[in-house]
């Protein structure tokens, strides 16, 4: 019975995310509208359970004013159907009710609610473009993608389910009061009014902290982690005490919202509890009074205090889930503000795919500053032909890697535009553009997961044998037979850490490296690929890479001008601009600044080209 | 107040003048960054628990006279109106006041003054004095624990869940206390209070009582294990779902260059599904938990109106004792529910510092030794005394039986293929493993002896893959030397040609040069960039032992020569020992040691080496430079 009432709501559905609306209500609602019905359900429950519970009250009133008057000897026979009629309410009915009530809360929507939120954030963040993840610390996204969930989930229930209760609980207090005796209602209006302007104030002003206190937590929580992702570093250098005082700062930037939250909780209590303290009093002294001018019954007495006592815990309760709310309001608010941001790179609306037939890319134009005034890329030109095997080269910050992130697509360009094959690359979807290209980037980010994932990572239905025979292509099937993970397993099946660091530079660089090869995409990019091993593998890997680069279009950065001399063509940047074109041979005998940076890069040996011939 | 948020900001943290004598001094009761010698916590969840609340034992302490004291006067609240009643029934309007004034009005202190003080007393030492400080130590003595821990601790989890967990261990503990002393204590003593209040009445009431109290301590017993299992689990794939998320988001390149889109989605749906069937069956736990409490309640509430229906008809019990148990009953009732909650609270509070402490208590595995000294600047004289070391492992490569000597002021290249024990050698010099056999001798003291932090002195490292940490410029070059002036880090960094860069960059905050924060591992420059930012590190720390792992691999031409230059004065009387591939760096060694699969295999001058015939060394050679001539005899 209670998975029927689980499989009510579909946690994962399908429909492509869209940026979220960037205001509280809109957000929530944005998550929500697929799940209303049953919200609105447990909202009719919970008002007929609070009815309910009022009108119990009423029957304790009645019965007090049975028992003041009745005669003991005939009372059962008089009352006894009342009396099975509340039996049955409080043994049956109730229950009942809040037992439906409860599974529709904690089945139906406890559990699926918050993981829809989480799964379409989720793919609307892995939309968002590069330029958003470089800003952000990668933990920090991801708690706050957590916590909105359970923030909108709570805020959103808690609204519903509390207020709802609390409502109605009032207002059948206010009635059942009045019937009594008229005069009885006032010090509940009275304190109503004290109440809410108690609320008023305090509330505007738990959320504004609410909402600086999530974000402090966020910091503190990103430095620790930024102290353990670069522990390396930690260590080397010997600072833990450092990174203490690196850390403590943010705690105590966190205690520091803590404490007024605090005392605006303590003052919002003491409200609460002298006005409760003075209700009670009200009541039980006009009460009294009534009673001495014989307007009002002894059970009227009895359920006027005893709502008092029942609203008391009320207040109690309500202004604990009213903090908690705003907690949770704070939590979606922030998580807002990172998962509601437009995407800057999107897909256009009619994005088609990409064809590569033939594999010539143009540059036409272009210029990018990341968003800056300049300084980066202005104006520039390149075709490359299909099948050509072309290098950039240039000094450190030319721009080679900029000119890559926007053959990528990973920024959008501030003028000009890029073709592969005619088409222009803003105008196809960015999965399909990337998936005709097939990179090797200087940094090898491997995923915590198997290796046979990480090389399979490119074409994911690959089979035993394709993964097998890319690894050995890059010359890395060796060494992962070898491979034993913490949790015992071994060779493909065991898990690279945290960035793949379980390996060295040079094996990570080979996992990578097979990856590309299984993907085999028509264009290759390759960014400083092989710097990082150690020559014998290298040359082997070269052999590969020709293979590999057989057919393909290549642009390839590197500093190892030894490798270079190998391409096609030669494209010297500097400063975002194209100063030099043409073959190894030319540029060398040239005085231009290839020939400058070739001479030191070899220390003076003589060309390549001589040398080989030479033996 | 408005909503709307606008897409790249951030809220302003405006952080309130907090000063105020009275609020300070319940505020500041407890020390939130003091630290006791204890090198291990407790391992336990209970212990754990127990050895917080001892160090800020007299809040605690009063918190929980103060939660008696709650339940006891809701109790002889309660009561009173049945005794109101009573007193209603029996007088007349004229004989009320005259016969009952005094406790009229006592009731009205208590009701007025008592309660409300003891109502904020309970709330002030919570909120004030518990909540933000306590938590704050707890966090705070863990995290100082976690980052004594040695690398290896760290390969095998996720920063991400980590960090998490010292969090949640603050809160969790705090809660449990608070909620343990508050709730549950209150509610005892009221429990108690209400079933001997009934028994003078009947004591069958009181039986009643008694037995519903009996009922809901066994829904706990049985019931409230399976809940904890359920919340443990809930925490434990939370976790694993985060640390998934932060894996993701860390290595946003590869998704993106790599993944058509897809598939990362199918991964994380994965880990989202396994977290709903923990979530699934938690919540199971939950309704089944509710609706046992729902029954059992609404049983005792009719037993207990029956007998005091009886008991009114033979007149044993007044009319006002009927309502005071009425009342006490719904009051047991409301609580009741209330309750479930809260010591579902405590359990999931309970579990979370459970699997806080698995990660936070748990033994180093490279401690320093009790009597460990510290290291004076060393001359750089290192001895690889027949070390063993095979990554814990049973079989397999590495070092068995290595014997390396290197003198001070001694420049040695180490080469030799991917593999080849080159990067582990210098992990185990800096004791980042311990050897599992032999010895590694720093000047003559064994590295175990000294303590790691004075070992790690002596020693500047330039990796092959520089980490900067999210922050300043400055702060990232003066990692080296903390107490660096702007002026010494200005002029590492142009000795490491860094300086030019630096002036022109600007992060999105709007911080220029030195200021500028870097993204996460330093991202936002390019490698080469990044790479002189380290080396400026390392220059202005000017250890005696100099470590270069692959230093110049991922510059260009340029710069590589200018760096080569300052790195012959930073050299100079230093020892050196680099690890390269790029050998016509290394050609510029004193010597080089010839390393393949952990074991030295020829070690000389380059010149001696190239020589050989068929020598490891002459092969990587001549592959290097793809037939070039030797560096010597091309200079001329």
């Amino acid at each position: 019975m209670l998975s029927w009432f689980e499989k009510r709501i579909d946690p994962f559905p399908a429909e492509a995310p869209e940026q979220p609306p960037t205001t509280l209500f809109a957000f929530c609602w944005h998550y929500t509208k697929g799940i209303w019905p049953w919200l609105a359900i447990t909202s009719v429950l919970i008002a007929a359970i609070s009815a309910l519970q009022v009108a119990l009250f009423g029957f304790l009133g009645n019965i007090i004013d049975w028992l003041a008057g009745a005669d003991r000897a005939t009372f059962l026979a008089d009352e006894g159907w009342t009396l099975a009629g509340m039996g049955f309410v409080i043994l049956v009915l109730l229950p009942g009710l809040s037992l439906i009530h409860t599974m529709v809360m904690h089945q139906t929507i406890f559990g699926n609610y918050p993981m829809l939120i989480r799964w379409k954030a989720h793919r609307y963040l892995l939309g968002q473009s590069f330029g958003f993840y470089q800003d952000e610390f990668a933990g920090r996204v991801a708690t706050k993608m957590m916590q909105t969930a359970l923030g909108v989930r709570e805020t959103v229930v808690k609204i519903l389910d509390v207020l709802i209760y609390v409502v109605v609980y009032f207002i059948g207090t206010l009635v059942l009061v009045a019937a009594l005796d008229f005069r009885l209602m006032l010090p509940f209006l009275v304190w109503l009014v004290f109440y809410a302007g108690m609320l008023r104030y305090f509330l505007p002003r738990m959320r504004r902290i609410s909402e600086e206190q999530s974000n402090a937590r966020s910091t503190m929580t990103g430095r620790v982690v930024d102290s353990y992702t670069n522990i390396m570093t930690v260590k080397l250098f010997a600072h833990s005490g450092r990174e203490e005082a690196y850390a403590r700062e943010a705690m105590d930037d966190f205690l520091k919202t803590v404490h007024p939250q605090m005392r605006l909780t303590t003052k919002l209590n003491f409200g609460l509890d002298t006005s409760n303290s003075v209700l009670l009093f009200m009541v039980g002294a006009i009460g009294i009074w009534s009673w001495t001018t014989g307007s009002a019954s002894i059970g009227a007495i009895a359920v006027a205090v005893g709502l008092v006592l029942r609203l008391e815990g009320m207040a109690h309760w309500v202004l604990w889930e009213l903090a908690g709310l705003f907690e949770h309001i704070g939590m979606a608010i922030d998580g807002m503000g990172t998962i509601a941001r437009p995407r800057a790179v999107r897909d256009a609306p009619n994005a088609g795919t990409l064809t590569v037939p033939d594999g010539k890319i143009e540059f036409q134009a272009i210029r990018f500053h990341y968003g800056k005034e300049g300084g980066v890329i202005e104006d520039l030109s390149l075709t490359v032909a299909p099948g050509e095997k072309v290098g950039l080269v240039g000094r450190s910050g030319a721009g080679k890697s900029t000119l890559m992130n926007v053959l990528l697509r990973l920024y959008d360009l501030e003028g000009g535009r890029i073709l592969i094959d005619g088409q222009d690359i803003a105008s196809v979807t960015q999965d399909s553009l990337r998936s005709q290209i097939g990179v090797v980037t200087q940094d090898t980010s491997l995923l915590h997961r198997s290796v046979r994932d990480n090389i399979a990572y490119g074409k994911p239905d690959a089979s035993e044998e394709e993964i097998v025979a890319a690894a050995k292509r890059a010359n890395a099937h060796d060494y992962i037979l070898g491979l034993a993970d913490p949790q015992g397993r071994t060779g493909y099946d065991a898990h690279v850490g945290e960035r793949g660091v379980k390996l060295s530079g040079g094996q990570r660089q080979r996992i990578a490296i097979a990856r590309v090869f299984l993907k085999n995409a028509p264009i290759l990019v390759l960014d400083e690929a092989t710097s990082a091993l150690d020559s014998e593998v290298e040359a082997a890997i070269q052999e590969n890479l020709n293979a590999l680069m057989e057919g393909k279009t290549v642009i390839a950065i590197a500093h190892r001008l030894s490798t270079i001399s190998s391409l096609d063509r030669l494209v010297v940047l500097d400063k975002g601009a194209i100063v030099e074109e043409g073959t190894h041979a030319e540029l060398a005998e040239s005085d231009g600044l290839y020939a400058q940076l070739w001479a030191r890069q070899s220390g003076g040996f003589i060309d390549a080209g001589e040398a080989v011939a030479a033996e | 107040m408005s909503t709307r948020f606008r897409p790249g900001q951030e809220p302003e943290t405006r952080y309130r003048n907090m000063d105020h004598p009275v609020w300070n001094r319940v505020e500041r009761f407890v020390e939130p960054f003091s630290d006791t010698d204890r090198a291990i916590l407790p391992k336990t969840a209970w212990g754990f628990i127990f050895y917080f609340a001892k160090q800020a034992r007299w809040p605690f302490i009063i918190l929980l006279f103060v939660g008696g004291m709650v339940g006891s006067i809701d109790a002889v609240l309660y009561w009173s109106v049945g005794w109101l009643i009573d007193i209603l029934e029996s007088s007349t309007p004229a004989t009320l006041i005259a016969d009952h004034w005094h406790q009229l009005i006592g009731l009205a202190v208590l009701l007025l003054v008592i309660r409300a003080v003891v109502m904020v007393g309970a709330a002030v030492i919570e909120q004030q004095v518990i909540v933000p400080r306590f938590y704050t130590m707890i966090r705070w003595q863990s995290f100082r624990r976690v980052i004594e821990q040695p690398y290896t601790f760290y390969q095998n989890d996720f920063a991400g869940r980590i960090a998490t967990k010292i969090m949640q261990a603050g809160e969790s503990t705090g809660d449990f206390i608070v909620t343990s002393l508050q709730a549950l204590w209150s509610f005892l003593t009221f429990v108690v209070l209400t079933a001997t209040i009934l028994s003078t009445l009947d004591w069958r009431m009181g039986a009643v009582v008694a037995l519903w109290g009996a009922g809901y301590a066994v829904i706990i017993r049985f019931l409230l294990p399976r809940l904890r299992r359920a919340g443990k689990e809930n925490a434990n794939e939370r976790a694993v779902l985060n640390g998934r998320l932060v894996d993701i988001f860390t290595n946003i390149l590869s998704v993106k260059l790599f993944d058509s889109g897809q598939r990362e989605h199918g991964g994380i749906r994965q880990a989202l599904t396994n977290y709903m069937s923990a979530v699934t069956h938690l919540t199971r736990m939950i309704t089944t938990v509710r609706a046992s409490v729902a029954m059992l309640n609404g049983i005792m509430m009719t037993a207990i109106g029956a007998l005091a229906v009886m008991a009114w008809m033979n007149g044993s019990a007044s009319t006002g004792a009927i309502a005071a148990t009425m009342g006490l009953v719904f009051r047991l009732n409301q609580m009741s529910g209330w309750m479930m909650f809260n010591i579902n609270g405590l359990i999931r509070a309970y579990s979370t510092v459970q699997d806080a402490t698995e990660t936070i208590s748990v033994e180093p595995a490279i401690r320093d030794r009790e009597d460990a000294t510290v290291m004076p600047r060393a001359s750089g004289h290192i001895r690889f005394d027949n070390v063993l070391f095979r990554y814990g492992k049973k079989t397999g490569e590495l070092f068995d039986g290595l014997d390396i000597e290197i003198k001070p002021g001694e420049r040695v290249g180490l080469v030799g293929p991917s593999g080849a024990g080159k990067s582990t050698f210098v992990n185990l010099l800096l004791r980042l493993f311990d050897v599992e056999g032999g010895r590694i001798l720093l000047d003559g003291h064994d590295i175990r002896d000294v303590t790691q932090a004075s070992l790690r002195d002596q020693f500047g490292v330039v990796s092959q893959e520089p980490s900067l940490m999210h922050r300043s410029l400055r702060d990232n070059i003066a990692y080296g030397r903390p107490d660096a002036s702007l002026d010494q880090v200005i002029e590492a960094a142009r000795k490491a040609h860094a300086h030019d860069f630096i002036t022109g960059v600007e992060d999105p905050r709007g911080r220029h040069g030195y200021d500028a924060h870097v993204g996460e591992r330093g991202i936002k420059l390019s490698g080469g960039q990044r790479q002189r930012v380290a080396i400026a590190r390392v220059m202005l720390k000017d250890a005696p032992v100099l470590i270069l792992d692959e230093a110049t691999s991922a510059l260009d031409s340029d710069i590589e020569a200018a760096i080569q230059e300052n790195l012959q004065g930073l050299m100079a009387g230093k020892t050196v020992i680099a690890i390269a591939h790029r050998l016509s760096t290394i050609a510029a060694m004193d010597r080089l040691i010839v390393m393949d699969r952990g074991k030295v295999v020829e070690t000389g001058t380059h010149a001696e080496l190239v020589k050989k015939p068929n020598g490891l060394y002459a092969r990587l050679w001549a592959r290097q430079s793809g037939g070039f001539l030797a560096l010597g005899e091309a200079a001329e």
